[in-house]
């Protein structure tokens, strides 16, 4: 699908831009001088091992915590430090998958996903529930639009949790931790669902995750955070970061699940 | 198809053909925040066109586009298929098609109507039965979850080394401790509430000193055990049925049963041996405070004097009068966290189930506390107390 043309800035800018980014809590540091800029229609991986900060840096980026220093840009434009009419209208051009799928637990599916239509469009109910029908289709849901989320299994709620954030033609989705609690086949179905949802929309995909099968089969790109570094260790394609990197730390860590992913 | 890049506002024309063919031949720039025509132009052009008739969508000048034009070509997809005519989207550009061929057509209406039950009479028999039914579960639930209490506090009692004495004192001061400033400040303020009331009745008499029985007894007797237990159904009962029902909710409860662990013992045996031990101390609190307000009353619009006060209060009021609160206070206490308990134990798996267990512990318990009392007043006006 074609993004929209209208009042963007230049289309040459990288999708997500962050220089010099520190994340902190109060005193205490967790991340500093975070810098990496994401091509338009990548899929991205932010990965690290458990501490790192991988969910803390996710929530500065998508504006939950404010960063101490250093500024997040979408698309060229500023998000940090953007007065709030400014920061709520960027928020409505992407989308987020929290880790348990986060779905409004007193409304259908339909519902969750019409709720940011009603809104933030001008669209009328029923072509509102059209596009809620399309984003569950797209996301293999296609006739669960009068199910509540309880009625759903973890992965069938993730499915639905993407088609949410899909609602609004997002430029930009965030995953957080997108298999955790899933079986390696809801694992990799995701993960193709992901891969079809950038292929199809040209969409750009930001992926917390510390899965190497996820980031081996579907990742363009990899940085890898270290908590002893309190910032980036390794940026690059997952591959050749396995095989060429500098840190025998790097190789070691993406080649032992690599084995490991080999296995059938 | 290269898109064209034009800021056109998003269009559809509609137009009939001779051979009862409507086409529709969509434009412009589609964007899920812009103006957006409505698919319901349609409806009017297929009743106009009488008959089945066969709707061919296509596209010229399209720019670019979002789910908004594939949601329009979806609604008008829908309302044409409705009508039993046919929909022919093969005019548009198979980026769109591809996007709107992942959407399964619409099931024909008479079948979605008989799916939805919303409408489907339900006769008054079967709704008696589903009634009683529900009733007779609650009873069961009750008469086991209060087995379960009685037989979790006999535990305690004949063996107190293995209860747990750290979530029990924790309990008590959220309970008690914690409790204090509320339950005083609207029993001081209950106490010149009475105080007012009485001293304007009996002032016409010139009966003011009985300021003091009056509300020395009703203090004593109602209001103080009353308050303390209507504010800590509300303050600590909701708590219990939340804290508890957000356990449920969590899978906590299920994890102590697997570890053999009895929920009972662990989640409501300390609540419920905190607020037995708190209730009547709160109660001797707000009695006190009660007395204060009224006292303070007495002296502001009676020139009534705290001794003269306090000595008229030990004539009206006898020991007797100050158990029989106390013994109402242990009663209510249990009442306030067996509701909490009962209803968080029993609350379904959803965040709305928590709300509606929070609310349920707080209407049970106040009901409790009510008809408790009036079965007290009964009983003691027999007994004589």
């Amino acid at each position: 699908m074609t993004p929209p043309l209208t009042h963007e800035p230049a289309a040459a800018a990288a999708a997500l831009e962050l220089s010099g980014v520190r994340c902190a809590y109060g005193e205490r540091v967790v991340l500093d001088d975070v810098s990496f800029s994401v091509p338009v229609g990548q899929i991205f991986f932010i990965g690290g091992g458990s501490g790192c900060g991988k969910s803390t840096l996710l929530k500065h980026i998508i504006g939950l915590n404010k960063p101490a220093a250093g500024t997040v840009r979408f698309f060229g434009a500023a998000f940090t430090g953007a007065d709030p009419e400014a920061r709520r209208a960027m928020q409505t051009r992407f989308g987020v998958l929290y880790q348990s799928g986060a779905l409004w637990s007193s409304m259908t599916l339909s519902e969750n996903i019409e709720l940011p239509l009603e809104l933030y469009t001008t669209l009328d109910a029923r072509q509102r529930r059209a596009v809620a029908r399309l984003k569950l289709a797209q996301v293999g849901l296609a006739g669960a639009e009068e199910r509540y989320p309880s009625e759903l299994s973890g992965g069938m709620k993730k499915r639905a949790g993407l088609a949410r954030a899909l609602a609004l033609d997002p430029r930009i989705v965030f995953f957080d931790e997108p298999s955790a609690g899933l079986d390696p086949i809801s694992s990799r179905d995701l993960d193709d669902l992901i891969r079809r949802t950038r292929d199809l929309l040209g969409t750009t995909i930001v992926i917390v995750s510390h899965e190497l099968d996820s980031i081996f089969s579907i990742g363009d790109r990899l940085v890898l955070l270290d908590r002893d570094k309190r910032g980036v260790l390794a940026d690059g394609a997952p591959a050749d970061l396995r095989d060429h990197s500098e840190f025998a730390s790097v190789r070691e860590f993406l080649s032992r699940g690599g084995e490991r992913a080999a296995l059938p | 198809m290269e898109p064209v890049e034009n800021h056109t506002p998003a269009a559809a024309e509609v137009a009939s053909a001779q051979d009862g063919e409507i086409r529709v031949t969509v434009g412009g720039s589609w964007s899920l925040r812009g103006r957006l025509p409505r698919a319901e132009v349609i409806e009017s052009a297929l009743r106009a066109s009488r008959g089945p008739a066969r709707v061919v969508v296509s596209a010229a000048a399209l720019g670019s586009w979002d789910s908004s034009l594939v949601a329009y070509v979806l609604a008008v997809r829908e309302l044409v298929t409705r009508g039993g005519a046919v929909c022919d989207v093969a005019g548009l550009p198979a980026t769109v098609r591809r996007v709107i061929d992942e959407v399964p057509v619409e099931v024909a209406p008479s079948a979605a109507a008989s799916s939805t039950p919303s409408f489907r009479p339900v006769s008054a028999t079967r709704r008696l039965g589903e009634f009683t039914h529900r009733q007779l579960d609650t009873l069961h639930g009750h008469t086991h979850f209060f087995g379960e209490c009685v037989q979790a506090l006999a535990r305690v009692v004949l063996r107190p080394h293995a209860f747990r004495w750290g979530d029990g004192f924790e309990q008590m001061r959220r309970c008690g401790a914690d409790a204090l400033p509320i339950v005083g400040l609207i029993s001081a303020l209950v106490g010149v509430i009475m105080a007012f009331v009485a001293a304007l009745q009996l002032r016409q008499f010139g009966a003011d000193i009985f300021v003091a029985d009056l509300v020395g007894l009703a203090v004593f007797r109602e209001m103080g055990p009353m308050m303390a237990a209507i504010v800590l159904t509300g303050r600590t009962g909701a708590a219990f049925a939340a804290e508890i029902g957000n356990m449920v909710l969590g899978e906590e409860v299920d994890a102590l049963e697997t570890f053999g662990v009895r929920p009972v013992d662990f989640l409501v045996a300390p609540r419920l041996f905190a607020l037995l031990l708190m209730m009547p101390l709160l109660a001797v609190y707000a009695d006190f405070l009660g007395v204060i307000g009224g006292m303070l009353v007495a002296q502001g619009v009676l020139d009534i004097s705290p001794p003269a006060f306090f000595s008229q209060l030990q004539t009206a009021v006898r020991p007797l009068d100050l158990w029989t609160g106390l013994i109402k206070s242990v009663v209510f206490g249990a009442i306030v966290a067996y509701s909490g308990c009962f209803r968080g134990m029993r609350a379904g798996r959803s965040s709305v189930a928590v709300g509606e267990a929070t609310t349920g512990a707080v209407v049970m318990g106040i009901l409790g506390i009510i008809i408790a009392d009036a079965l007290f007043t009964v009983i003691f006006s027999i007994v004589g107390w």
